[in-house]
């Protein structure tokens, strides 16, 4: 489990991140979530190690700051918000970077897992495309793609593995959405953990187990979907009037902007 | 029988080509990159030949290549005279040359890879230019004030110089650009103008300086010349050149991470910040010491990188070993040029590379117009 307590960040002197603690277990889809600037991007990426950090963040069990770079890149693969590239790189190059820093096995085997992850991110046939040449949304899912050759099973000798995915499905459509949610609920269902950086509400309660809210870099709220996502807590944290609502069949719970526009 | 191997062999060659068409279809440029660093490895051995054999005096490549292998024990076609202009004064030219080529070339792609960006280069962002003030200090500081340095260092005082130079220049343009991890093309860019234009008033300052014979010095240094190769040259320059070259392929895999950002590389598990140190001191240990022997030779570093990921793509594995091999063959070829074209006399050498090179960088710079977003 990833386990985040009395986190605090700065960025050049200016508090951005403030006393948050939160634990993220194993087998659940964690979403964090909350307006623009609250912090979820600072976080995800002191709990990856990117930034220096007051707290703790442990990783299964050990501090994060007492690791090596390629240790960490061992147990967490990060999938960072949009990313551009200046040099002509191919799909399958970028994709296959992923395994060239973590336990790298034979040609055919690496050729096996790239055209596993590319195939994981509905890409089928866009190995010999070039990378500048994608729509932003191919794009982001060719980058998901290296991710998961980095980390390509959720449990490495009984330990789970952690994908840290930063707004991972902001720039596709809605059936690629679903894709990539299903994919990460699967990794988790398989043992793996996820923490994805969200902002659709609806697909947070449709695929995650459990939510952390933040609010101006404080924690607002943490807990399974259902306790946290709630009118009085929503109107809270996003400053709007929203209701929650239910679908009658099987009670999974959605939103609809709606019910702000008076 | 011949007629039957003869058709094995072409079914081979088509089955081999059939592989490559489908490896570069799916993707994957890295038998092709084998292939043309293969085709760089003979190239390389026979620019140097081509290199040895023109000029004034004639010398036969066959008789280059007899003398070459059977050493003094054969019974020789050449005359004494020619042996010593082909060995004394040709060889260390092609050697210097080609190491200088290779060295730029290699600073340049580097250097891109660092600042992921393709217009990086140490002759356009001032490290030469900071490199060449150090050079400059030390041959007209070298008979007073900086007199022990150049006691105890001899012939490598230069090189020492230059190297600290563009050093200094690299770290204070990292300084500059890189925010965050991420670097500016316009800030780097401009950095660079602006760190140049620096150096070069320092240097002026210390040209006015100079006295006569310093100033001649001055003059054919900064000519941008591997004319005046010798041994010796050879022996200040060439070991930390070809250091540079031996240290900058194990960095490949890194400054691949590090094209998709330094947060990136570092969650793929490469060490940025011990990456970034080595590449920056080889840079301008590489730069300084080709500085330092040649004077300034502009645009190998930008032009070779380039062509080659055109053709094998930006990986740094095959290209960094692709660009050692290209730019020396290259700086060959522009040499060769540069005496022959108005023989007897010399044109420096910088003049070619830069007639070449300012129209190329022109056309990067207008194919690139629209991505680059200055």
């Amino acid at each position: 489990m990833i386990e985040v307590s009395n986190l605090s960040v700065s960025l050049s002197g200016k508090p951005i991140v403030r006393d948050i603690s939160f634990v993220a277990p194993a087998g659940q889809l964690t979403a964090i979530a909350g307006p623009n600037g609250s912090g979820k991007t600072t976080t995800l990426k002191a709990i990856s190690g990117e930034l220096p950090h007051k707290g703790s963040v442990r990783l299964n069990g050990i501090e994060t700051a007492s690791l090596a770079a390629w240790q960490l890149a061992e147990l967490r693969g990060v999938l960072p918000q949009a990313s551009n590239i200046s040099f002509p790189f191919t799909v399958r190059e970028i994709v296959a970077m992923g395994l060239t820093t973590g336990r790298a096995g034979n040609t055919a085997e690496t050729m096996r897992l790239a055209a596993d992850a590319l195939a994981a991110v509905d890409l089928i046939g866009f190995e010999g495309r070039f990378y500048q040449e994608l729509s932003g949304g191919e794009q982001q899912r060719v980058q998901l793609a290296r991710v998961l050759c980095q980390i390509p099973q959720p449990v490495v000798d009984g330990k789970p593995c952690w994908l840290l995915l930063d707004e991972p499905v902001s720039s596709l459509d809605v059936s690629h959405q679903l894709t990539i949610m299903r994919l990460a609920r699967d990794f988790c269902r398989r043992g793996g953990g996820v923490i994805a950086v969200m902002h659709d509400l609806n697909l947070t309660s449709l695929f995650c187990d459990q939510m952390i809210l933040l609010k101006k870099g404080q924690l607002a709220a943490a807990g399974p979907i259902r306790d946290v996502l709630t009118d009085h807590t929503l109107e809270m944290v996003f400053g709007c009037p929203l209701r929650v609502n239910q679908v009658p069949s099987d009670g999974t719970p959605f939103v609809l902007a709606h019910s702000a526009n008076r | 029988m011949f007629i039957h191997d003869t058709a094995r062999n072409e079914n081979r060659f088509a089955a081999y080509v059939g592989r490559l068409q489908a490896h570069y279809r799916a993707g994957d440029r890295s038998q092709l990159a084998v292939l043309v660093i293969a085709a760089l490895v003979v190239g390389s051995f026979l620019s140097i030949l081509f290199s040895m054999t023109t000029g004034a005096s004639d010398a036969s490549a066959f008789d280059v290549v007899r003398e070459l292998i059977g050493g003094q024990a054969s019974e020789s076609a050449m005359s004494a005279r020619d042996r010593i202009i082909v060995f004394d004064i040709r060889l260390p030219r092609a050697i210097l040359g080609f190491i200088i080529g290779g060295s730029l070339a290699v600073s340049g792609a580097v250097m891109q890879g660092l600042f992921r960006n393709p217009l990086a280069d140490p002759g356009l962002v001032g490290v030469s230019s900071g490199a060449s003030l150090g050079a400059v200090s030390m041959i007209v500081l070298g008979g007073t004030v900086a007199a022990p340095i150049y006691q105890a260092l001899g012939i490598f005082a230069l090189p020492a110089a230059a190297f600290l130079g563009g050093l200094v220049t690299t770290l204070v343009l990292y300084r500059v650009a890189t925010r965050n991890g991420q670097t500016s093309v316009a800030t780097m860019l401009l950095a660079g103008i602006a760190l140049g234009a620096l150096a070069m008033a320092l240097t002026g300052v210390l040209i006015y300086m100079a006295d006569d014979k310093q100033l001649r010095d001055l003059t054919f240094w900064s000519m941008g010349s591997i004319a005046g190769a010798t041994w010796t040259k050879i022996l200040a320059g060439g070991p930390i050149m070809l250091l540079c070259l031996a240290v900058v392929p194990f960095l490949a895999r890194g400054l691949n991470a590090i094209t998709l950002g330094e947060a990136a590389a570092f969650h793929m598990g490469v060490p940025v910040q011990k990456l970034k140190n080595i590449a920056i001191v080889s840079v301008a240990a590489s730069t300084g010491a080709s500085v330092a022997v040649s004077g300034g030779i502009g645009f190998v570093g930008i032009v070779v990188p380039h062509l080659l990921r055109l053709v094998i793509g930006p990986d740094h594995r095959f290209l960094l070993p692709a660009a050692a091999l290209l730019g020396g063959s290259l700086l060959l070829f522009a040499d060769v040029i540069a005496r022959t074209l108005v023989a007897p006399a010399e044109l420096p050498i910088g003049i070619i590379t830069s007639a070449v090179g300012g129209p190329f960088f022109l056309w990067i710079l207008l194919r690139n117009r629209s991505r680059l977003s200055l």
